[in-house]
């Protein structure tokens, strides 16, 4: 009895100084490297299966705990859970050779994982027309076929074949969205509508995997030590704090309690730029005026917008330059073509040394005396003598977190020094998509844009096609998705980018939309944030190789 | 009192049946489609309407909602794809709820004090002061003074944590924001209803018998003036407690306010529907609370 408790009290001993010589060493031990950051788009994400929301939100999370066939990392694209892949001479068949990879339940990641993923994504994602060139995609998407012909097929456990319609360039870019990140038909299949809305209804296969989500709340992503690339993983925790307002993120961030924060205004960055704080990147993106040339079924109205005149008249009396330089201080990018001139059109060349149509159709700075000519045509068009006979159009705009604060009011101020008479329409939240967008068509004329999905002039070009009805396009040019489809049936690059300039004059000339301007990115790192990456498209913010250097 | 209460619970259900209905109807009058936006195909967006239900006729989706809600089932939300209506509520509610507390406490606290105060101070200083300060309470929005506070005491004197909802600290700045309407609207309801008695002849006799001042004041004249109070603290009780759109959004609490005002935004026809239910039921609940409080302090209830 008395050498048991003896003994007992030996182990005490031994654990009490087994826990001070841990407490010791974890002390010693280099503190985890934690990087904490506002949900992107100030909301919470409530669903992160990449096959049910897919905004650049949901994916500034989703990049870190799936893993991709490829990665975007800077203006490249990487390996990811693809080791290496192979293309064919006629640019329509693209055969991925995947890693050996395992979910975070132990589960092999295979082909066929990848298979059920886009599968799913035709069949229940909103966003999957960007993949259309996948053979069959849109016909299961509408159900005019069946899952099993779509062109993606796994052969075995370790290859992936696509099998494409029409030579797509930007393919490999497209694949590192999540959406080309695997699924897993059986989890699916268990927790149903629930899928996607904690932590524990998913399995990972990123660099990171979600261990705690209270969605309205917060969420704490931890290092995946079985990632393949893990040793040049330098963070141990990610964790996103939804943070609806702003000024919360701007005070937690002057705190010390927030890595990264997205200035508001260009004064604010400025104030950052100064203590060496601010992150510039090129960010893509467009902001235009976008006419209904359907006129909301009112066939004055209709005839106005319609006619290139009355679209140069507006155009020709904006001042791009003069409302970039003083109105944003700098902050963007005057535009006078769709696609920003950054973005790639083949390996090593941009747009901008391509297209020869910036500057031709819209102007740079204001040109009052064309903008007259144009209004004497517009008006002779529409055969009345005075602007005042004009109908009166209404001005679509919402409370965009791409700021039109500054730009509504300015492009209000145009069109009612036009001598127009505008009423603004101002709506908040769904019901600006649902006044914009198709059925409704509810505008005359709407402050608009476009976000790139990929790095290729394409991303700009596709939505203006007869058969889109995105951003609320009534653009209907036979000759334009011609050459839409000959630039995708082209396999020289040079040429490719020819048409697509022809295609880009053609609109510039006639068509829907009146380009404002291209975003600049910005954001302020705490000093102790080193190498955080930055994209033209999707995601604008990389963290995945961050580290933090304190 | 059981029949009273009997009939006030029927009274209770006939209300929300004729607020479920109304908002019902009233939402579906909104034009658009909850699933709208930018590139969503419209196969896509055919098939997520078919999937909630949104496809069928009004009437019929009203016959569902209703048979459903009588089972206690208030459905997928539209917006939160995924998640249920009611866990969205069990979820936030109690953050909201806690918050309010503490808020409402410091509002009856503050409110009743500054009430008697003035009111016995009544032309002085104090009074003014007083009366100042409920003005400013009541006219300052809860946003500018929820963002001067987070600045001040949390980034330029650092005393209190900016924002988010985690340690007593955190929950004072918040409670304090929350508060100051309702603790203002109390502080006006006790002044004007301590001076309205001050000369009532219940009064006089306390003072006749020859009770001391503070006796008279306690016993008799705060008593009394609480009957008006106790009425709007009914829905003040129901609005603070289900929180606030502009204190949650502010200091980042994951409460039930935000809903309020992005379930509308989003067309969440399922959550604006179960918002509208569970803020009625307690609104309604409140006040039958309010209604056995008047019987605690005023005997005159309870013999009638």
């Amino acid at each position: 009895m008395t050498s048991l408790r003896s003994k007992s009290q030996m182990r005490g001993v031994a654990l009490a100084v087994a826990a001070f010589g841990a407490a010791f060493v974890g002390q010693a031990r280099a503190v985890d490297k934690v990087l904490t950051m506002a949900v992107p788009g100030n909301a919470a994400l409530d669903n992160l299966d990449p096959r049910v929301l897919l905004s650049t939100s949901h994916q500034a999370v989703q990049m870190a705990i799936f893993d991709s066939l490829l990665r975007s990392k800077g203006t490249d694209v990487a390996p990811a859970a693809a080791e290496k892949w192979e293309i064919s001479p006629d640019g329509k068949t693209y055969t991925f050779h995947l890693r050996d990879a395992k979910w975070s339940d132990g589960k092999p990641v295979t082909g066929q994982d990848f298979v059920d993923a886009f599968v799913r994504m035709f069949t229940t994602s909103g966003a999957s027309s960007i993949y259309d060139a996948i053979q069959n995609g849109a016909e299961v998407r509408g159900k005019k076929a069946d899952a099993s012909t779509l062109g993606v097929k796994a052969p075995d456990d370790k290859t992936l074949v696509f099998t494409l319609t029409s030579p797509t360039p930007y393919f490999l870019g497209l694949l590192t969205s999540s959406y080309s990140a695997p699924s897993r038909a059986d989890l699916i299949a268990k927790e149903g509508d629930t899928y996607g809305t904690s932590a524990q209804s998913m399995a990972y296969n990123g660099p990171f995997t979600l261990t705690e989500w209270s969605n309205q709340d917060k969420l704490v992503l931890k290092k995946n030590p079985n990632y393949w690339d893990a040793a040049n993983i330098k963070l141990d925790e990610v964790d996103f704090l939804v943070l609806p307002d702003p000024s919360t993120q701007r005070n937690l961030f002057d705190n010390g309690e927030l890595d990264v924060y997205t200035p508001q205004t260009e004064k604010e960055a400025k104030g950052y730029e100064a203590k060496g704080q601010l992150l510039r990147f090129n960010k893509g993106g467009l902001r235009d005026i976008t006419l209904n040339h359907l006129g909301q079924g009112d066939a004055t109205k209709a005839k106005l917008l319609s006619d290139p005149n009355f679209m140069k008249w507006i155009s020709y009396t904006v001042d791009r330059q003069g409302f970039v330089d003083k109105v944003l201080e700098g902050n963007g990018i005057a535009a006078t073509v769709q696609t920003p001139s950054a973005t790639t059109v083949y390996p090593g060349t941009t747009w901008g040394q391509v297209t020869p149509n910036i500057g031709k159709y819209h102007p740079l700075t204001a040109d009052l005396a064309k903008a007259e000519e144009y209004k004497a045509k517009a008006l002779a068009d529409m055969g009345v003598t005075s602007v005042d006979q004009l109908p009166p159009l209404g001005l679509l705009t919402s409370e965009d977190p791409q700021n039109p604060k500054l730009v509504t009011p300015y492009v209000f101020s145009v069109l009612t020094q036009m001598g127009l008479k505008v009423t603004l329409n101002q709506q908040t939240g769904n019901q600006f998509w649902n006044t914009l967008l198709a059925p409704a068509l509810g505008y005359d004329l709407a402050i608009a844009g476009w976000g790139p999905d990929y790095d290729d002039p394409y991303t700009y070009m596709q939505y203006w096609q007869t058969s889109s009805t995105d951003m609320g396009t009534t653009f209907n040019n036979a000759n334009y998705d011609k050459l839409l489809q000959q630039a995708n049936n082209e396999t020289d690059l040079k040429k490719r980018a020819q048409i697509l300039a022809q295609a880009e004059a053609l609109f510039s000339d006639i068509g829907t939309s009146i380009p404002l301007l291209h975003y600049k990115g910005e954001a302020a790192l705490q000093p102790s944030v080193k190498n955080m990456l930055t994209s033209s498209f999707g995601v604008w913010l990389n963290y995945i190789w961050v580290d933090i250097q304190k | 009192m059981l029949r009273y209460i009997l009939r006030r619970l029927a009274i209770a259900a006939i209300a929300i049946f004729v607020l479920a209905t109304v908002t019902f109807f009233l939402m579906h009058l909104v034009p658009g489609d909850p699933f709208a936006g930018p590139r969503v195909a419209p196969e896509i967006r055919a098939a997520l309407r078919a999937y909630y239900g949104l496809d069928k006729p009004l009437l019929q989706q009203y016959l569902i909602y209703m048979l459903n809600l009588l089972r206690g089932d208030l459905g997928l939300s539209l917006a939160s794809r995924g998640h249920e209506v009611t866990s969205i509520i069990a979820t936030a509610f109690p953050v909201s709820l806690d918050l309010g507390v503490r808020a409402m406490i410091i509002s009856i606290a503050f409110g009743l004090a500054f009430g008697i105060i003035a009111a016995l101070n009544r032309g002085t200083t104090l009074d003014y002061l007083t009366v100042a300060l409920v003005l400013i309470g009541i006219s300052v929005p809860s946003f500018v003074l929820a963002g001067l506070m987070q600045y001040y005491l949390g980034v330029y004197f650092r005393i209190l944590p900016v924002a988010r909802y985690e340690t007593f600290w955190h929950t004072i700045m918040p409670a304090f924001a929350l508060s100051l309407g309702t603790m203002a609207t109390i502080a006006r309801y006790m002044r004007s209803s301590m001076l309205e008695i001050v000369n009532a002849d219940y009064i006089k006799t306390a003072f006749a018998k020859g009770l001391r001042p503070h006796q008279v004041v306690l016993r008799h004249q705060v008593r009394n003036a609480l009957f008006p109070v106790l009425t709007i603290l009914g829905p003040a009780v129901a609005s603070v407690l289900t929180g606030s759109f502009v204190v949650e959004t502010v200091f980042a609490i994951p409460g039930l306010g935000r809903y309020f005002v992005t379930a509308m935004q989003n067309l969440d026809y399922t959550l604006v529907m179960g918002l509208t239910i569970f803020f009625g039921a307690f609104l309604i609940g409140m006040n039958f609370l309010v209604d056995v409080a008047y019987g605690l302090i005023d005997p005159r209830v309870r013999i009638s």
